[in-house]
């Protein structure tokens, strides 16, 4: 049994470790679209114009709504759409292909983002004016202070928020096996299928997704606790 | 703190890598699709290579037709939709030239034929496959396939379940899911010579109904790609003359298709 | 004291504005996602045949999610009794179920239990469990009943767990047995502190609950699957993802309103 997996041209291990680097691979080119998408969205519910505001919510709160599945299938299909549409606009001859993988890190990124954005609301509601008033009064400009005041702050307090987004991006990511990228559960899919070992297929690809969860979340909390150095109550 | 000025390099180089793996424009390729799981027709072997009757078969044209030709595979019922996206050029997975699908597509000449047969795990207890006789039994075959708008046409007192693949009905079928499989003869035949198929056995006659399966199965295309149908039936024509076909079909099945 | 440097959104806004917030989002994403992407739009007849089979859909997802959430609570309240014994290898137990469980994709957990259980299936017969493990909408429900308990225990054992010691201490000092301190005294203290991640855990299994359309499952995504590829109008998965938004904002709405309810003894901002 264990033969069907060993590593190299008879077995599936090297088809199922080229698979979990691909899941890896997903999930971390996700993290900054979500990241920065999270943040644009925070930002944008407290601006002063009405239409962003309700734009903002209305976005973060489909994204937060639809099934990533389903999310996955629009981005897939219309991406492609919107990019055969797009390519004679811009005069452009040539053909792209809008790939599983960049539907699954987008769609990724979508939906962290939307939920980012919800952590981000919390943590600001938290914030008090001190720390900026203090920089303010020592003749930063808007910029720094964002930098080095409050982008610090929000990523410190929303850290563990945002641990789980990472842990649930991570097991996302299974989802994009749908759309023929090859990551970890699509190896074990074809796997399973070729061989019929399916059991042994989809347990081997659980346990990975084990590990890789355990160990995020291990090193997580291990920098909540290294930034929460010296404060006192978070 | 020197973390926050890493942050922002290691989220550009994230994001790049996002885009070079995603970036993979090309010209003048021709993306053949199949589905990666149909035995025998298209498969994955223990190495991930791709392989199987249909791949090796698009494979011989392209070449005897002189086109650049790349393998990719999807999931079969995302394929026309895909095709008409542009992202795939040739739907390469054992579909049936029926009138209805030459609305939308433009066809190949036949590369195989298409008779469907039934297949049953318990071939004692179902013995013969009319309508009346299988009603109220579980009957399953690919979803968007000609066998699919036969049993629904016929077997509507059927429990009816829809596939993704042919290989999970085919797992369903030997794991006493389905009753009934319905499939192409040579999948059929493929399964039934498979350890999973072990017992297993053709129920009923060949289906091949041309108002339902159509003149036999062709590579799909776009309409407006007719340039490219010519050329690939130039290549047909040519294994077909020269023995190629002929090896490739005794390589794979015991009887032509 | 500080102003605080963001002016937050006004609290308390009326629960007809969240509707109408729904709705639009809803059907702005929707004809927003139709104009963009050039969908042909789902045209009379076609919507007229649909309708019923999307409907289906609609209530398969919507039992499959209150099924699971159910029967996910009952083995839930089990596996927390479980937790709760001072007998190390039960607890162990419980945790190597839960980390399984929060640790893999729902896919991965379907697909092991639907295939596995079919590779199995003369094992599976011989003791008689066969026909529950035939159908696959069982599958689906067992699987996620299996998740939504591993993550169910998680959140009330984190909930119990952050209750002041006080409380605890105040309950058996007055003589209280143990057993009674803990369903009367502590449990609906944690479970109010639980009410919204278990608020989100219903959402989160709705939206799950779609990878039961991979396993031949018609649920609302099988639905649009289906019709998506009869008619090659990607339409009918604006029309899903529409619908999907509105069930889990109807959730979150109701959810909301039940927190709101049963904390009012509470004094505002905490």
């Amino acid at each position: 049994m264990l033969q069907v997996l060993q590593f190299g041209p008879g077995g599936w291990g090297g088809e199922l470790a080229a698979g979990l680097a691909v899941t890896l691979a997903l999930a971390a080119s996700a993290l900054p679209l979500g990241l920065i998408g999270g943040l644009a969205l925070a930002f944008a519910t407290h601006s002063r114009r009405a239409w962003v505001r309700e734009s903002a919510a209305a976005l973060a709160g489909a994204f937060r709504g639809i099934p990533e599945l389903l999310t996955l299938f629009l981005v897939f299909i219309g991406g492609q759409r919107l990019i055969n549409l797009a390519l004679p606009l811009l005069g452009l001859n040539g053909r792209f292909e809008f790939s599983g993988f960049l539907a699954g890190t987008l769609t990724l990124g979508l939906v962290f983002g939307a939920y980012a954005s919800e952590v981000f609301l919390g943590v600001l509601k938290t914030l008090d004016g001190s720390s900026i008033e203090a920089a303010r009064a020592l003749g930063l400009g808007r910029w720094p202070v964002l930098r080095f005041i409050i982008l610090p702050e929000l990523f410190r307090l929303g850290l563990p928020g945002l641990s789980n987004l990472w842990l649930s991006t991570v097991k996302q990511s299974a989802l994009v096996s749908v759309v023929a990228c090859d990551e970890l559960m699509r190896k074990s899919y074809l796997g399973a299928t070729s061989t019929g070992d399916h059991i042994l297929f989809y347990g081997v690809a659980c346990l990975c997704y084990i590990a890789i969860t355990t160990a995020s979340e291990a090193a997580l909390a291990a920098w909540h606790r290294r930034l929460s150095r010296g404060r006192s109550r978070g | 703190m020197a973390s926050t000025q890493r942050r922002p390099l290691v989220f550009a180089a994230l994001l790049a890598i996002a885009m070079v793996a995603a970036l993979s424009a090309q010209a003048g390729e021709v993306k053949v699709a199949s589905e990666g799981t149909y035995k025998p027709f298209s498969y994955f072997t223990a190495g991930g290579q791709l392989t199987g009757f249909d791949v090796e078969l698009a494979a011989a044209i392209c070449k005897a037709a002189g086109l650049d030709c790349v393998m990719v595979t999807m999931d079969y019922d995302g394929m026309m939709v895909a095709l008409k996206e542009k992202k795939i050029d040739v739907i390469d997975s054992g579909m049936s030239i029926t009138a209805k699908r030459k609305k939308v597509v433009a066809f190949t000449d036949r590369t195989r034929t298409s008779g469907k047969r039934f297949v049953s795990c318990a071939p004692d207890k179902f013995k013969k496959s009319g309508p009346e006789d299988l009603k109220g039994d579980i009957v399953g075959t690919q979803a968007d396939t000609t066998s699919a708008d036969y049993i629904k046409a016929f077997y509507a007192g059927s429990d009816i379940r829809l596939y993704k693949s042919m290989d999970e009905a085919f797992a369903d079928l030997s794991a006493g899911r389905l009753d009934l499989a319905l499939s192409q003869d040579a999948t059929g035949y493929a399964f039934i010579s498979s350890p999973a198929g072990k017992g297993c056995a053709f129920v009923g006659d060949r289906l091949d109904d041309p108002k339902f399966f159509g003149e036999g199965v062709g590579l799909a295309l776009r309409q407006s790609d007719a340039e490219i149908v010519a050329a690939l039936n130039a290549g047909l024509r040519k294994i077909l003359a020269d023995g190629t076909y002929k090896a490739l079909n005794d390589k794979y099945f015991p009887f032509s298709v | 004291m500080a102003k605080p440097p963001f002016n937050p959104r006004p609290e308390g806004s009326s629960g007809y504005l969240r509707v109408g917030l729904l709705l639009a989002s809803a059907v702005g994403v929707g004809l927003l996602l139709q104009l963009l992407l050039g969908s042909s739009g789902i045209g009379g007849e076609d919507f007229a045949a649909a309708s019923p089979l999307l409907l289906k859909g609609l209530g398969l997802t919507i039992f499959i999610t209150v099924t699971s959430v159910l029967l996910g609570a009952m083995a839930g309240a089990g596996l927390l009794a479980g937790l709760l014994q001072p007998w190390p290898p039960l607890k162990i137990a419980i945790r190597a179920f839960c980390i399984a469980f929060r640790g893999t994709p729902a896919i991965a957990q379907l697909y092991l239990i639907y295939y596995g259980a079919g590779e199995i299936h003369a094992l599976l017969q011989e003791a008689h469990l066969w026909w529950f493990f035939r159908d696959p909408l069982n599958c689906v429900i067992f699987t996620f009943t299996l998740n939504s308990a591993a993550y169910q225990t998680r959140i009330i054992h984190g909930a119990l767990v952050n209750l002041p010691r006080e409380q605890t201490d105040a309950a058996l000092s007055l003589g209280l047995p143990r057993l009674v301190a803990l369903t009367r005294v502590l449990l609906p203290q944690a479970l109010l502190t639980a009410l919204r991640p278990l608020g989100n855990e219903l959402t989160k299994v709705t939206k799950a609950s779609s990878v039961a359309s991979l396993v031949t499952v018609l649920d609302l995504l099988g639905t649009a699957k289906y019709l998506v590829g009869q008619s090659l109008d990607f339409g009918f998965y604006i029309l899903a993802a529409m619908l999907y938004v509105l069930l889990v904002g109807a959730i979150r709405l109701v959810v909301d309103a039940i927190e709101r309810h049963l904390t009012r003894h509470l004094s505002p901002a905490g």
